[in-house]
């Protein structure tokens, strides 16, 4: 769309210039050029991630033949982002062979410097989804601090979470903080969870009540089940520094309900 | 019909069908099969080259648009040469949304009236508007077939024939609403069910071919749904949109009255995360587009058919944040895409416009909240549970070639059934009478009795052992976990399963703060005494030291008592009950040492007899709240869940009772998995609990607990009772 639409300005311009202004005119022109160049860019790209993300659903929830083979055939030209966008699909598939040869693609992709590569891949090596089954923490700790790094808020999320527990480590709660502030700042309603819990509790930062209330409450309006449920709990017992009031209770108690049918994502 | 054939024409039965089922005038009948054949032809080429794809997609676009123009005379967006430049009108958009079966205004757990929600009372708005504005459309946002007793009646407990139509789509047939989008709720009780109840055939995995399938009752009214797609045929599982041909009431140049046909094209979007949602039902089965790619796919195609207007029926709220084809809330990139007049929009559960409202989606740039607009757009959110009536009246002008809306005396407003004295505008009496009969049925399905107790089940000394009240909820947890380990992760099955709960009611209300089901028949309502919370089902994966480190936290429960003190210690923290996590089984044993600090207070920690250490591996039946980190137990970050069931805790314990039938303190209510390190205290060891109920903790067999005070003293109609640790 917007393809179609970004070099009209630069023509309507030139039409309306003055001979006299010829050399003004060239550098407009080929200012207005390189700026129309570069929106052309940054669309075509945005419209190959488009295309690529819509092959990626269509392998992935529809299983559809024709779409994992136009991501492969992308991936085997070397695209990177194709790469990933098939290392993802495969690895979400039941069958062995289908799942190493997601690794081997995400791997590929995450030695690129793909971010959603090794956010995948540092996942799969906290939760033991890659294809031994088991949990790689050395792993899951190397591709999450790079995708985090990189900017990446789910990666953020499960880096907050490595410095929580420990895993393989010493427990960092503040750094904790740190990271899950990045995830819920990026709008993962979890780490605004868990880092409300951390506000509560004074666990790697001072503890904060009014905060705790905020973050609960910033999950709760992206329908995070346990954050209202958290809120209908305090109104009900007066904690958090809340008043006791029986009709947010029961206003939170049926939005809990509500949300666990619809409940936030976790990335 | 020439260059087409028939079969290309017509090819999705479950669409046309739903056509011929829905269409009340002919005009609307064509306008719905163009987009429908276009859908078709569009997934029937492909197999072929993107080129060829387009080309020949391009062509028969052409040859059927304007055919089918020239077979009904008024498409091709040609205004009839009747209306003279300068023609003005309104034309009132009338919006429900998240309706969620509310009909009466009535909460099936309290069996009592609530008059601050229901359709009975939206329909007297609906009404009022109606006489109020020349000109009006009536349509429902979606999440309308589920959410209340009546909707699961319906769904689950005596699924209605296929003749029937719905309780919800009945009341909406009776007030002629003229088109609907589709939510997410839609899709939480399966396929099957939502082809049945919306009239449709839908041709997707698990349904036999729509050609040998029934077309059943369900809205007189179209539903439109662009952005999900059948998997099977790569066709949209509802008609995409529709194309609605009103006869309005207009104000010509001169001043006079004039009639203008106005063709007005909605078209609906559901939220694409449905397909994490309904997981179990969907998967493989659909998919989701984007809404702005799919917007950008099918405007330009109404447009093409004479829609004079666009609709936009988005099941989903406001995020500004960069745009996704996954995102929920895709409203407000939707309302960018060129040719949107109007927006109706829901799913958030709130209010829109309001000035006063400081929900973060409503203090967007761009979002003008007294006015109603998002980029300029008008748009409105209609709450949910029939407690208001939005309503867009849109002012038209008429340039003698197109309608455009004039957003200057265009007006947006969310109308409350709550009058400004706080009372409750008056039911629309048709309402109930129309399902009177459902909604009986469900009354009796609350009340009837789902099995028996023998004993009082009460959380009246849950605090100091008594199973009575939590064993039931155990057992229940348990038993659905290891089914499902079972029966679908093989890896897991070896895992000794538990289940922890806690005392949701344990007194921080008062004396009337306790679970307390009276012996004899169990209801469906007593199931929200024995279980407070609406969870989920989710099971963890855990080692014998974070057994430990969860009984640890949960012991934070207790104050630590020092057994020298001569005065009177107080037994219970100000931990909350809702945290006090524990085992009602008899393989697992354990002592709580309230001598000892926290974090040093389990002991004796057995298996089967066995000393639990970090070497075994358990699966924890618990729910969604304690899985994702709820009361910050260490390890429970959301990564240890193996389970996320849909199913809520209660619904799993309902099925328990009814398949246990008889519940006895024998079997359900005295396993004591934990007991209190004995010691011996110089003073009193107290806590309090409901008043005159010592013979609830002697039924308990809880032999060392003894009536201490009457009135404890804190005026919340509690007794201090005693403790003595050394028994």
């Amino acid at each position: 769309m917007t393809a179609a639409t970004a070099p009209y300005p630069h023509h309507a311009r030139r039409g309306r210039a003055h001979p006299l202004f010829a050399a003004a005119l060239l550098a407009v022109t080929v200012a207005a050029a390189g700026v129309a160049g570069a929106a052309a860019w940054r669309h075509h790209a945005e419209a190959r991630q488009a295309e690529l993300a819509h092959w990626q659903r269509l392998a992935s929830t529809a299983a559809d033949a024709d779409a994992l083979a136009r991501l492969a055939h992308a991936a085997a030209a070397g695209e990177t982002a194709a790469r990933a966008a098939l290392g993802e699909t495969l690895l979400g598939r039941a069958d062995g062979p289908s799942r190493a040869d997601g690794e081997r693609w995400l791997r590929l992709a995450a030695d690129n410097g793909n971010v959603r590569a090794h956010f995948v891949l540092g996942k799969a090596a906290l939760l033991g989804q890659l294809p031994t089954g088991k949990p790689d923490l050395p792993r899951a700790w190397t591709h999450l601090e790079a995708a985090a790094r990189a900017g990446d808020a789910p990666a953020a999320y499960y880096l907050g979470l490595l410095c929580r527990g420990g895993y393989g480590r010493a427990a960092d709660p503040a750094a904790a903080v740190r990271w899950l502030t990045v995830a819920a700042d990026g709008g993962v309603a979890q780490a605004m969870f868990l880092l409300a819990n951390a506000y509560r509790e004074g666990e790697g930062v001072a503890r904060d009540d009014a905060r705790a209330v905020g973050w609960y409450e910033a999950a709760a309006e992206r329908e995070h089940p346990a954050s209202i449920q958290a809120l209908a709990m305090a109104y009900r017992n007066g904690e958090l520094g809340l008043t006791r009031d029986d009709g947010e209770y029961r206003q939170h108690m049926a939005e809990a309900a509500h949300a666990l049918r619809h409940p936030a994502l976790t990335p | 019909m020439v260059v087409c054939s028939s079969r290309n024409c017509h090819g999705t039965d479950a669409l046309d069908s739903d056509n011929a089922l829905r269409s009340s005038t002919p005009t609307k009948n064509n306008a719905t099969r163009e987009s429908e054949t276009m859908q078709q032809r569009i997934f029937r080429l492909r197999s072929v080259t993107l080129a060829t794809l387009l080309a020949g997609a391009m062509a028969i676009m052409a040859a059927c648009g304007s055919e089918d123009s020239a077979g009904n005379g008024n498409g091709g967006g040609t205004p009839s040469a009747l209306v003279p430049a300068g023609t003005t009108a309104t034309l009132a958009l009338l919006e429900t949304t998240d309706l969620h079966t509310n009909v009466r205004s009535y909460d099936y757990f309290k069996l009592a009236e609530d008059k601050s929600l229901g359709f009975e009372r939206v329909a007297t708005l609906i009404k009022t508007a109606r006489q109020e504005f020349p000109n009006s459309l009536l349509l429902d946002n979606g999440d309308t077939i589920q959410g209340t007793a009546l909707s699961d009646y319906q769904a689950l407990v005596k699924p209605i024939a296929c003749g029937e139509t719905l309780a919800m789509y009945k009341v909406m047939n009776d007030a002629g609403y003229d088109g609907g989008g589709i939510g997410n709720h839609e899709f939480n009780y399966g396929l099957p069910y939502l082809s049945q109840v919306t009239g449709s055939r839908f041709n997707v995995d698990g349904l036999p071919d729509p050609g040998t399938q029934t077309a059943c009752a369900g809205p007189k009214f179209p539903q439109v749904l662009a952005n999900v797609y059948s998997a099977r045929t790569h066709a949209p599982l509802f008609q995409p949109y529709a194309i609605l041909t009103r006869q309005v009431t207009a104000t010509g140049p001169d001043g006079k009255a004039v009639t203008a046909p106005l063709k007005v094209g909605i078209i609906g979007f559901a939220p694409p995360a449905i397909l994490s949602w309904d997981k179990r039902w969907l998967d493989g089965k659909v998919y989701t587009e984007g809404l702005v790619e799919t917007a950008e796919k099918y405007i330009p195609e109404m447009r093409a058919k004479g829609a004079d207007l666009i609709v936009v029926i988005s099941h989903g709220g406001l995020d500004a944040s960069a745009y996704s084809p996954t995102m929920e809330n895709g409203s407000y990139h939707l309302s960018k895409v060129a040719g949107v007049d109007a927006m109706l929009i829901g799913h958030s559960h709130q209010i829109f416009p309001d000035a006063a409202s400081t929900v973060a989606q409503f203090n967007l740039p761009g979002v003008d909240k007294v006015r109603g607009t998002v980029n300029g757009v008008p748009t409105v959110m209609a709450n949910y549970w029939g407690k208001h009536l939005g309503v867009i009246n849109l002012a038209l002008a008429y340039d003698g070639t197109r309608w455009s809306v004039d957003r200057a005396n265009t007006k947006v407003q969310a109308r409350s059934i709550q009058n400004a004295d706080k009372t409750y505008v008056a039911p629309d009496a048709a309402v109930a009478a129309a399902i009177d009969a459902e909604h009986q049925a469900t009354i009796q399905y609350v009340k009837t009795p789902i099995g028996t107790t023998d004993y009082r089940m009460s959380s009246y000394f849950a605090d100091v052992g008594d199973p009575g009240a939590i064993q039931i909820v155990n057992m229940a947890q348990a038993k659905y976990v290891k089914d499902y380990i079972a029966a679908n992760l093989p890896a897991l099955a070896s895992l000794p399963v538990l289940s922890v709960s806690a005392p949701f009611k344990s007194g921080f209300g008062g004396g009337n703060d306790y679970t307390d089901v009276s012996a004899g028949n169990l209801a469906i309502n007593n199931a929200a005494d024995l279980y407070l919370y609406p969870n989920t089902v989710y099971a963890v994966k855990v080692n014998g030291d974070e057994v430990k480190a969860w009984l640890e936290t949960a012991a934070k429960r207790f104050n630590q008592i020092n057994p020298a003190l001569t005065t009177d210690q107080p037994l219970i923290s100000t931990f909350p009950g809702y945290n006090f996590d524990m085992f009602t089984s008899a393989d697992i044993a354990y002592e709580i040492d309230v001598t000892q600090p926290v974090g040093s207070r389990i002991k004796n920690l057995t298996y089967l007899g066995n000393p639990v250490t970090s070497a075994m591996t358990f699966i924890v039946a618990t729910n969604n709240y304690r899985a994702s980190g709820g009361g910050n137990f260490p390890g429970l970050d959301g990564t240890k869940t193996v389970y996320a069931s849909p199913d809520a805790n209660r619904d799993v314990l309902i099925s328990y009772i009814k398949n246990a039938a008889n519940v006895t303190r024998t079997a359900h209510g005295s396993a004591r998995s934990w007991r209190f390190t004995q010691v011996t205290t110089a003073g009193k060891v107290v806590f309090s609990s409901g008043v005159g109920m010592l013979q609830q903790a002697v039924d308990a067999g809880l032999a060392n607990i003894s009536l201490d005070k009457a009135d404890d003293g804190s005026g919340k109609n509690l007794s201090q009772y005693r403790i003595d640790l050394s028994l």
